[in-house]
């Protein structure tokens, strides 16, 4: 048997984690991974809440929020391949384009 | 049943460090990918299988094989794995360390007052009436939805289009 204590513990420390990748790394890519983790930290909170009151509806948040994650992941990664084009490079201090 | 929602979120909590002091591109998502497949484990063992279904099928299967997909279209020799952790983010990580405390003192506080700490979850939850209340209650927002993979997919083709040909 789960406690629910343990749940909110691992989600934060995923969401954390994730957070550190994400400002840590100098790759895009690196930082839209971060922003994967943390969007699995948040799932993981929304189906412990959605099952502590037996209730349907943490399950159909988290369809919804796949699904955005799913537009995010396919226009960002074109973007990026468009940035990879130009720049040859995927450091983020180099794509400073606003500067010039 | 707490011994294995142990191990899986260890499993989890290590591949995101191999992802935080690893270099290659490639064996990231691969981590990334093992510490989906964790969580799923756990969503398995809280009883809401359709939740764990979609991160093995969709999660870790359609969208991180996109991120395979990218490796796969740049070269990989080009300098592109520039992100070690030098002396200079001690400051940064402190920082980090500083803002990540203050989500945990929010989760806990928000835990103390609003949960009950001695329920259990173990409960199933039944997938026909996840499928009755999506296509009841929330039948507009699934349009919606549909409506944003539609332009997320001719934002992408229109970014990607080379216009030296039309």
């Amino acid at each position: 048997m789960i406690s629910i204590f343990y749940c909110f513990v691992l989600s934060a420390l995923i969401f954390s984690l994730g957070v550190f990748i994400f400002f840590l790394k100098n790759n895009i890519f690196f930082m839209l991974l971060g922003l994967e983790v943390m969007l699995n930290g948040c799932l993981l909170l929304f189906i412990t809440s959605g099952n502590y009151w037996n209730n349907e509806n943490g399950q159909i948040i988290y369809i919804f929020i796949i699904t955005a994650s799913a537009a995010e992941v396919c226009v960002s990664l074109s973007l990026l391949f468009k940035f990879y084009k130009i720049n040859n490079t995927l450091n983020i201090n180099l794509l400073s384009e606003l500067k010039k | 049943m707490q011994f294995i929602f142990f191990l899986s979120s260890f499993i989890s909590l290590v591949s995101i460090f191999f992802i935080i002091f690893g270099n290659n591109l490639l064996y990231s998502i691969l981590f990334l990918i093992i510490s989906f497949l964790s969580t799923s484990v756990i969503f398995f063992l809280l009883g809401s299988c359709l939740a764990g279904f979609f991160q093995v099928v969709i999660y870790s299967g359609a969208i991180l094989l996109l991120f395979v997909f990218f490796i796969m279209t740049i070269d990989n020799k080009s300098n592109i794995f520039v992100t070690e952790i030098c002396m200079k983010k001690i400051l940064k990580i402190f920082f980090l360390f500083l803002i990540s405390s203050i989500f945990f003192i929010e989760v806990i506080y928000i835990f103390n007052n609003c949960f009950d700490n001695t329920k259990l979850l173990s409960k199933l939850i039944n997938v026909k009436n996840v499928g009755k209340t999506l296509f009841s209650d929330y039948f507009f927002l699934i349009e919606l939805s549909s409506m944003l993979l539609l332009e997320s997919l001719i934002v992408s083709f229109y970014i990607n289009k080379d216009y030296k040909k039309f």
